[in-house]
């Protein structure tokens, strides 16, 4: 690997880092896309993740990483813009195509972004799932949203709670 | 806690009085879902790989087979934080209602006070009716928001009976609402005729809370600030908008009085619990003549934290800025007199909240019907040229009038047209349908129909009780 070890004697060509998953896969990957991580963005300001060394993440997996890793890379140009504040409307309108078809994954696939991005305080990452979640839950009564999530059906006690509480908000059931 | 399996079977009854809509709460499963299977294969009850969080779930881990995929995976335990992030994130009141009901954990962060106002402050309000002198107006069905209005209609006191009795004969009167809070005043009657025997130490007013009973009655405005201003015309009093980052319990109201010189506004606040007079230009100050007629200031509308007046000169605006409480002018207004019955324009926010000034008119190409005309001010040079933004076709069953408007919304009466050229004189007319006109998608939805005309009536925007707190 040719990329140098710290930032500074940057030549031209992007500099590189290494992120090792919990399952060992390596991913080799700019340092600007990894960087969106506000958790690994002060390790690769100190120069760590180059060379040989990597960054292990005992929590993520393979996957996963891969995919929180494809966010990064489509994301990293317009975050080095300041939030791209000029870019253009196609270039929004495309990252926006992108953030949908992304989140358009298996409910597991999902709930694994939602603690990566979590863990690795990726921000725009974690609204996107968060926005996603929000999205399967909107226009569901209550035992739909706890099927769609993957609850246990309530106990007697729970479900003289949910009765109470629906009596008491009966606007939001009319 | 006991395992999951015993509970699948049918819940018990909630009695005889429970409202129809908890019907199938009752059959615990619904009668299309597949029957319970034992305990050990249902991939609903078994959590893959660390229990479903909160606290109704978190002892539900049992040793785990891999699910069948097809079926829906238990959310992994998450911190409050995420869960947070998700809940804000839902479209309405109704669905974090609803997300509220379905588990403790939900339940236990929507109702804390700190996540209710990060809600309320990503999620405008919703549009619940009107308030006029006469009380609250309710959204009707099938209007989205009528279950929310209808709730707030049952738990709110619109006859303001909680408020002290005032100096004079005369009921509490709402004469502005915004976030909640109603302005109401006392005073007097008084007519066109013995105007000039009214003083503004007479006006009596209130600032209350009508869905949590509070209110603050306001001390007359002192002698020392209203002498300048003998004999004062008309009156007008709102209430500001109260900024984001402002305590939610505080507010202020403004006071515009004139004469035939000189424009005064009084503000008071409720953290001084003092009035103040904030600004008194003269008319010619601001390159204007006073108003000619009695009443013309009181169409006004709000726009940030502008008020704007659209009268009562034709061809201009005074600007009242809210928060430093200078008056101005915007000149060469387009002209509004494109209905001989409607001449009044208004106001309403447009992107960034620039204002845009909009007017009716049944002088177009197609004369059948009634058009919105929108117009946009030109804040670049050359300074104060309105340009024609867009004109909206209204439908044509009826013909339209303009109530008020606020932020983006624009508020029409609509009467339908067989009553017009009817033996019904135009203030019999045995129905008036009312209208909210999104201006930035032409949206037009009905809120209510009424038979008296709302000339004095103000949208009240804001949540179902359940979802609000004080806000005095």
């Amino acid at each position: 690997m040719a990329a140098p070890e710290s930032g500074d004697g940057n030549n031209g060509a992007a500099r590189m880092v290494t992120l090792i998953s919990s399952d060992n896969t390596r991913f080799e990957v700019e340092a600007a896309a990894a960087s969106l991580s506000q958790t690994l963005q002060l390790t690769i300001l100190d120069g760590g993740g180059g060379g040989g060394d990597g960054i292990p993440l005992p929590n993520v997996d393979s996957a996963t990483l891969s995919k929180v890793l494809e966010y990064c890379i489509k994301h990293a140009p317009a975050a080095a813009n300041g939030g791209a504040p000029n870019a253009t409307a196609v270039d929004r309108a495309e990252l926006e195509r992108f953030d949908n078809e992304f989140v358009n994954i298996d409910q597991s696939v999902l709930y694994s972004l939602i603690m990566a991005a979590h863990n690795l305080e990726i921000e725009g990452l974690q609204s996107l799932v968060a926005k996603k979640v929000a999205d399967m839950i909107k226009g569901k009564s209550p035992m739909e949203i706890r099927r769609t999530l993957g609850f246990p059906d309530p106990t007697p006690e729970e479900q003289a709670e949910m009765n109470a509480h629906m009596l008491e908000y009966g606007w939001a059931y009319e | 806690m006991e395992a999951y399996g015993p509970n699948l079977k049918l819940k018990h009854s909630l009695g005889a009085r429970r409202p129809a809509h908890l019907a199938w709460l009752v059959l615990g499963r619904r009668l299309d879902a597949p029957p319970p299977v034992p305990l050990s294969t249902d991939p609903l009850l078994l959590p893959r790989r660390a229990p479903a969080f909160g606290s109704d779930a978190a002892m539900a881990s049992p040793a785990a087979p891999i699910p069948d995929h097809q079926a829906p995976l238990p959310l992994p335990t998450v911190t409050d934080e995420i869960l947070e992030d998700i809940l804000l994130r839902l479209p309405t009141p109704t669905d974090l209602a609803r997300a509220s009901t379905a588990c403790a954990s939900f339940r236990r962060i929507i109702t804390d006070r700190s996540f209710l106002r990060r809600f309320r402050v990503l999620h405008p309000p919703p549009l619940l009716g009107f308030v006029n002198r006469q009380g609250f107006h309710p959204a009707e069905p099938p209007h989205p928001s009528a279950p929310l209005a209808g709730a707030l209609a049952g738990a709110a006191d619109f006859s303001y009976t909680f408020v002290p009795t005032g100096r004079w004969i005369e009921p509490w009167r709402a004469r502005d609402v915004r976030q909640g809070r109603v302005l109401i005043e006392c005073v007097p009657e008084f007519t066109v005729a013995d105007a000039e025997k009214f003083s503004l130490r007479d006006l009596e007013l209130a600032v209350c809370d009508p869905l949590f009973r509070r209110y603050v009655l306001l001390p007359s405005i002192p002698e020392g600030l209203t002498a300048p201003l003998a004999r004062p015309f008309d009156f007008e009093s709102f209430l500001a908008p109260t900024a984001e980052d402002e305590d939610e319990t505080s507010f202020r109201v403004i006071c515009t009085a004139w004469n035939d010189t000189t424009l005064f506004a009084f503000v008071f606040s409720s953290i001084t619990g003092e009035w103040n007079l904030a600004a008194s230009p003269s008319f010619s100050s601001l390159d204007t003549s006073p108003p000619h007629y009695y009443n013309e200031f009181t169409s006004f509308c709000f726009v940030g934290n502008c008020i704007y007046w659209t009268r009562p000169w034709v061809d201009k605006l005074l600007v009242l800025d809210s928060l430093s409480m200078e008056f101005s002018v915007v000149n060469s207004v387009p002209s509004s007199n494109l209905r001989q019955d409607n001449l009044k324009s208004h106001v309403v926010a447009g992107e960034n909240e620039t204002p845009l000034i909009l007017f009716l008119s049944d002088r177009n190409e197609d004369v059948s019907g009634d058009h919105l005309h929108i117009a946009k001010l030109n804040v670049s040079e050359p300074a104060d040229q309105w340009k024609l933004e867009k004109i909206i076709p209204l439908p044509r069953q009826y013909s339209y009038s303009i109530i008020c408007a606020d932020k983006e919304f624009l508020f029409l009466q609509g009467i339908p047209k067989e009553y017009q050229n009817s033996r019904f004189p135009w203030e019999e007319y045995p129905f008036r349908e009312y209208f909210s006109l999104d201006t930035k998608t032409s949206e037009l939805k009905r809120i209510c129909g009424k038979k008296r005309y709302f000339f004095d009536a103000r949208p009240y925007f804001g949540f179902p009780p359940s979802l609000s707190e004080p806000c005095i």
